[in-house]
């Protein structure tokens, strides 16, 4: 266990090496010297000269990129070149709203979208599957700032349960935390749940379609047990890898849905990032969130053996 | 008569095969109106496109007629939705946006499937290359795709065409693992080692045995890509990284009504309705698709 825990590691580390090698070459991604593009029109050829020493642009790439790689493992992500303030910082002070939104979606997600999903498998096509399908095609077919705006029409402007504005941090205290984030959460978490929901759902029908569920039954095993106790925990591993692939898909939300609900998190910074092409935010950024998402597949990979006891590495 | 009936007796049985098509055809027709995804997806993205198509025709309003003494109308016989804040047709912008967006998801959709398809056939064709493209894959793919776009565009500039690359980056490792998957479990099929063994080539191998067994997943997944390809470009379009804001697109109209919503939802909630009404199509048409295949395809 220690041993595949060890070399699951690290395989994590060149997967982090092409994400690092491709963040660092988006800066060649640009036409023309990126330099220029990053000062814009009204900059002086000051300003340019800085802005490309900043970034190091008069050195060759190879040795840039070295470079750069060693002070990101120092924790030296750079100074925003709009802000003048070191990057980490930014983030730092933002992190903390975001994070608490996404574990905050996650949560209505898995909660949605796990008892969807075992009430959906229950009666294949009745109507709770049927509930299901809608619920499915709906969510994925409304983006997660559409989603935004019918939540905020219907609970704010219309029935005034809770506010548009005003996000309040966790440390506010859990009830105004709760009020000001159901929102954007719900926003960021529907689509979310549908996924989860399917993924719940055609796991559970696999599960109860098994030996041992059809021995329980026979057994006169109640449902509860049998969903609960049998298939559910049987059916645990897809469940909670869809869990993990969901991260992007939060991510990505969370850029569009933090705008409209006013949550000072790193969506916001990364939109006032690309007014201002501040480009080591944006580096930074995509960097870490890649690293979010290597980091929570690789402790759910390593959480299968807890899960399935007969899986030994 | 009785002649004629004797004449007439062959020219029934020559003319028999063409009833038997139609009856083929309409069998068909009648299977896929069954498939009521299918049907129903289909429907709605002919509606929106024939609706782009013409919309010159159609529209009745110059999409960027500039009119500040029509502000914010409501809907009516002249303006069939109203107004914006600038005074420009919103029925026009609706159909001029639906050409935008349809026209870079398809484009999107196409291209990722074409570069996933090359990739996912390289990184099958041998143990060396497999190992380089599946690392380089999971690098990007651990990327979160929208701000994986946002970046690319935040650093190429804003332009519908920057917008298609961007996405086809991000969506074109999602195509080629489908495609290394499934040449991989191909490749182990008895009706492919037939045909090695019977002394196909390489390109006859891939055109005649391959492709076909991969095209109806790939038209799933194309499906899927669309899609996200449509939501991406909104969503670049909504922060102000997508295709300027002088071109009418669904996710710009939306964007410079951010600070009217409360004034008017209407500004927001009819571009919302037509991109979610189009991704509906798109999604509906996919699981019809999936259904029709019985492809087992995640998304």
């Amino acid at each position: 266990m220690i041993g595949y825990a060890l070399r699951r590691t690290l395989l994590a580390i060149p997967v982090m090496g092409v994400v690092a090698v491709i963040v660092f070459s988006l800066l060649y991604f640009a036409p023309g010297d990126p330099a220029l593009v990053i000062a814009g029109d009204t900059a002086s050829a000051e300003d340019i000269a800085r802005i490309r020493h900043s970034l190091h642009l008069d050195q060759d790439p190879a040795v840039r990129f070295a470079s750069w790689v060693w002070q990101l493992l120092h924790g030296d992500f750079g100074t925003s070149i709009y802000s003048g303030e070191p990057v980490l910082h930014l983030i730092g002070q933002r992190a903390g709203a975001t994070v608490g939104l996404m574990l905050l979606a996650t949560l209505f997600a898995v909660t949605i979208g796990i008892t969807l999903g075992i009430l959906a498998a229950r009666r294949k096509g009745g109507a709770w599957d049927r509930l299901l399908a809608g619920y499915g095609t709906l969510g994925f077919s409304l983006p997660p700032f559409v989603m935004a705006y019918i939540l905020a029409f219907v609970f704010a402007s219309t029935l005034h349960w809770l506010p548009v504005q005003g996000f309040q941090p966790i440390s506010a205290g859990p009830g105004p935390f709760l009020r000001t984030a159901i929102l954007p959460a719900l926003s960021l978490g529907i689509v979310f749940s549908a996924l989860i929901a399917n993924v719940t759902r055609a796991a559970m029908i696999e599960a109860m379609g098994q030996d041992y569920v059809r021995t329980a039954i026979a057994k006169g095993v109640g449902e509860r047990t049998i969903l609960f106790r049998h298939a559910l925990k049987n059916a645990a591993i897809p469940i909670v890898t869809v869990i993990g692939s969901g991260v992007p898909v939060l991510i990505g939300g969370t850029v569009v849905v933090e705008g409209i609900f006013v949550v000072p998190g790193i969506g916001g910074l990364m939109v006032d990032a690309i007014l201002h092409r501040d480009y080591p935010v944006i580096q930074a950024v995509v960097l870490l969130s890649s690293l979010v998402y290597v980091l929570t597949n690789l402790i759910i990979d390593l959480s299968y053996t807890l899960l399935d006891p007969r899986i030994r590495y | 008569m009785n002649d004629m009936s004797t004449t007439l007796e062959p020219m029934v049985v020559i003319a028999a095969p063409p009833p038997q098509r139609a009856m083929r055809i309409r069998f068909a027709f009648r299977g896929l109106l069954r498939n009521r995804p299918l049907a129903a997806g289909a429907a709605i993205l002919t509606a929106i496109l024939l609706l782009a198509i013409f919309a010159p025709l159609i529209a009745g309003h110059d999409p960027r007629a500039v009119s500040v003494g029509d502000r914010l109308l409501p809907w009516g016989a002249d303006h069939l939705l109203g107004t914006d804040m600038l005074g420009r047709d919103i029925f026009a912008r609706i159909l001029y946006g639906a050409r935008v967006s349809l026209l870079i998801g398809g484009c999107c959709a196409l291209l990722s499937c074409l570069f996933g398809t090359v990739i996912g056939m390289i990184s099958a064709s041998s143990r060396l290359s497999d190992a380089i493209v599946m690392r380089v894959l999971d690098g990007v793919m651990s990327m979160p795709a929208v701000l994986l776009a946002i970046a690319l565009m935040a650093i190429a500039g804003g332009s519908a065409t920057n917008v298609i690359v961007a996405v086809t980056i991000v969506e074109t490792p999602r195509c080629a693992r489908l495609i290394r998957g499934l040449m991989l479990s191909l490749r182990e099929r008895p009706y492919v080692e037939a045909a090695i063994a019977a002394g196909s080539g390489q390109i006859r191998l891939l055109t005649r045995h391959l492709l076909p067994s991969l095209m109806a997943p790939l038209a799933v997944q194309a499906t899927f890509i669309w899609a996200a390809s449509m939501l991406i470009e909104a969503a670049l379009s909504f922060i102000g990284a997508g295709v300027p804001p002088s071109t009418p697109t669904w996710g710009n109209m939306i964007a410079e009504a951010r600070s009217l919503w409360q004034v008017k939802p209407a500004l927001i909630f009819v571009p919302a309705a037509a991109l979610s009404l189009t991704i509906l199509g798109v999604n509906l048409l996919g699981e019809g698709l999936r259904q029709a295949f019985d492809v087992k395809a995640g998304r």
